[in-house]
């Protein structure tokens, strides 16, 4: 376990667990030093793997054998621990026993975080969740999805004509919450108001680069200039990848990406200099490694698609729900002890989100909120899960960062967490700050979902509205593809 | 069951003591929960304190900059009872 201890003088009586993320349990000094910042004795630990430690590398005893201490540990015992301990220490160490304590974390850290909520009811004042990594047995085989989806029509498209899709989109929807800033900010809308089809026809011209994936952190190939227009197929693709997998039968198996996201690292082709086509990428680093180490138990990290269909990812999904359902899903929805010890939950999704769907954020809380209220109206519901649980979705943010340029994000979300914990200060909008371009430092409001951003005539600050029935439902896909609901255990 | 050698807050109740006062391995060891506070079966190993002065945290996607941070950096290791695992005893990469 690894803490730091502010000094005496600088110390506010709080205490700060962090998180990962990717296959990492801890984000060491970066994650460390966000308690700092709030007079936070903060700590993370390194799961038994080592500082640096990934999952995957440690998971297999050998072939076959899975460590089931290790997958525990990670799923939720070492953080817990390291929690226990850590505020014993700040106690101790500071001669006070008042303590305030709290937990940030994003994607993986994200799923970490919920890991401590869903279980130890008492143990955290407040926590800041960011773009959680729940329902893994979902989460990672989606990131399959393309290459299944393009190795089944045969075909791959560029970079290029997946942005220029990416682009029509933006033109179209931008102005939807009423202010044109090159942010779609109502992506709920932008589905009923756009067809990616009439980009179809499209001419799309980019010069050579060479390409980075956000998702495996590798840099591929260069990319030869792209010239062309956007046919049937790059749109078919985007379709895909944006609507999630439905499976043989038509049955939709998970979510996908919302309008506005850039998927092209998503589902871009690998350009052939031998073919002088696009042919189908290897899948995505962690996309293969849960595969191959964590449910065929295979020493491999390099997944082959031969003869794999949806209905593969379908077994895949199936497999992880039963093998991980009290460990890596996290996705225990009945939040009734958390909520009488008064905890509180700030948990926010980027809106362009391209790596974990913004939409498995939302149906988390959806099914929350079905389960803790079952007998109460949609408002009444609502007003009582925000009395300890709000869910912002953050414009134009991409994967726990900001993305757009003129796009804000929630950087003092422990800040407001803190202040909603000790002050009693509801966040009814998330205070969030332009990080970034021209507009650098610029405040902004994130609506507590599901209300949305609309701005009206020459207003300085825009309004949450509720969506109107067809936009809201939306927010809420019929998962029926798997016999039990992927919404959560309920 | 060992108490931990507290430094006693003085008479205004503000807690007066300084950085080399906590961050030591002795001071760090005795603040360990142990006891009906300690978890069960898990058993402390080596334990590290190191202060750092003046230190200056950049502004994140996830807490704004903040400067002149004094702080104990501390790592502790244990072990389940039984088990032969060890949480945290790798060498820190910071």
């Amino acid at each position: 376990m690894w803490y730091y201890f502010p000094e005496p003088a600088q110390y506010k009586g709080r205490f700060l667990a962090t998180g990962g993320g990717g296959f990492a349990i801890n984000s060491g000094a970066s994650g460390l030093m966000g308690g700092l910042v709030y007079g936070a004795a903060a700590g993370c630990t390194d799961g038994g793997m080592g500082w640096g430690g990934q999952l995957n590398n440690f998971v297999l005893k050998g072939n076959g054998s899975l460590d089931y201490d290790l997958i525990n540990n990670f799923g939720y015992l070492s953080i817990h621990e390291m929690t226990q301990i850590g505020k014993a220490m700040s106690r101790n160490i500071y001669n006070s026993s008042k303590l305030y304590s709290y937990y940030q974390g994003c994607s993986e850290g994200g799923r970490e975080g919920w890991s401590q909520v869903q279980r130890y009811a008492d143990q955290f004042d407040g926590a800041a969740i960011g773009a959680p990594a729940f329902r893994q047995s979902h989460q990672q085989p989606n990131h399959d999805w393309p290459q299944i989806y393009e190795q089944s029509i045969g075909y791959a498209p560029s970079t290029c004509a997946l942005e220029k899709i990416v682009n029509e989109t933006l033109a179209a929807c931008d102005a939807l919450d009423g202010k044109v800033d090159g942010i779609v900010a109502r992506s709920d809308l932008c589905s009923l108001h756009w067809d990616p089809k009439k980009a179809i026809g499209k001419s799309y011209a980019c010069a050579s680069s060479t390409s980075f994936n956000p998702i495996t952190g590798g840099s591929g190939a260069t990319t030869p200039a792209a010239n062309g227009t956007v046919n049937e197929k790059d749109v078919a693709v985007f379709l895909a990848v944006q609507n999630g997998p439905y499976d043989s039968q038509n049955r939709h198996l998970y979510v996908g990406f919302l309008p506005g996201t850039d998927t092209s690292s998503n589902a871009a082709g690998t350009y052939s200099e031998t073919t002088g086509a696009y042919e189908v990428a290897e899948v995505s680093d962690i996309g293969a490694e849960w595969i191959t180490e964590l449910l065929q138990e295979v020493n491999s990290t390099t997944l082959s698609l031969d003869g794999v269909t949806v209905e593969t990812l379908r077994g895949w999904m199936l497999e992880g729900m039963q093998k991980y359902a009290g460990t890596l899903n996290t996705v225990w929805t009945d939040l009734q002890d958390f909520n009488e010890a008064g905890g509180k939950v700030i948990h926010y999704h980027g809106e362009a989100d391209n790596s974990i769907p913004t939409l498995s954020s939302v149906i988390y809380q959806e099914q929350v909120r079905r389960v803790m209220y079952p007998d109460a109206s949609y408002e009444d519901s609502l007003e009582k899960l925000h009395e300890f649980y709000r869910l912002y979705i953050v414009p134009g943010a991409a994967h726990c960062s900001p993305s757009a340029e003129n796009g804000s994000f929630p950087q003092t979300v422990l800040g407001s967490v803190i202040e909603w914990v000790e002050n009693e200060v509801v966040p009814v909008r998330l205070n969030a700050t332009v990080l970034q371009g021209p507009n650098e430092g610029r405040a902004d409001k994130i609506c507590t979902f599901p209300y949305r951003p609309m701005w009206s005539g020459d207003a300085t600050e825009h309004e949450c509205v509720m969506p109107e029935k067809d936009a809201l439902e939306f927010w809420f896909p019929v998962l029926d593809s798997l016999p039990l609901n992927s919404y959560g255990n309920a | 069951m060992k108490q931990p050698l507290l430094i006693a807050a003085g008479a205004s109740g503000t807690f007066a003591a300084s950085l080399s006062n906590i961050c030591n391995v002795d001071y760090i060891t005795d603040s360990l929960p142990s006891g009906d506070s300690a978890i069960q079966g898990l058993v402390y190993g080596d334990v590290t304190a190191q202060p750092v002065y003046n230190s200056s945290v950049e502004a994140g996607n996830n807490y704004p900059a903040s400067t002149g941070n004094n702080f104990c950096n501390v790592t502790v290791a244990y072990s389940h009872a039984g088990k032969n695992d060890a949480v945290s005893v790798g060498s820190i990469e910071s």
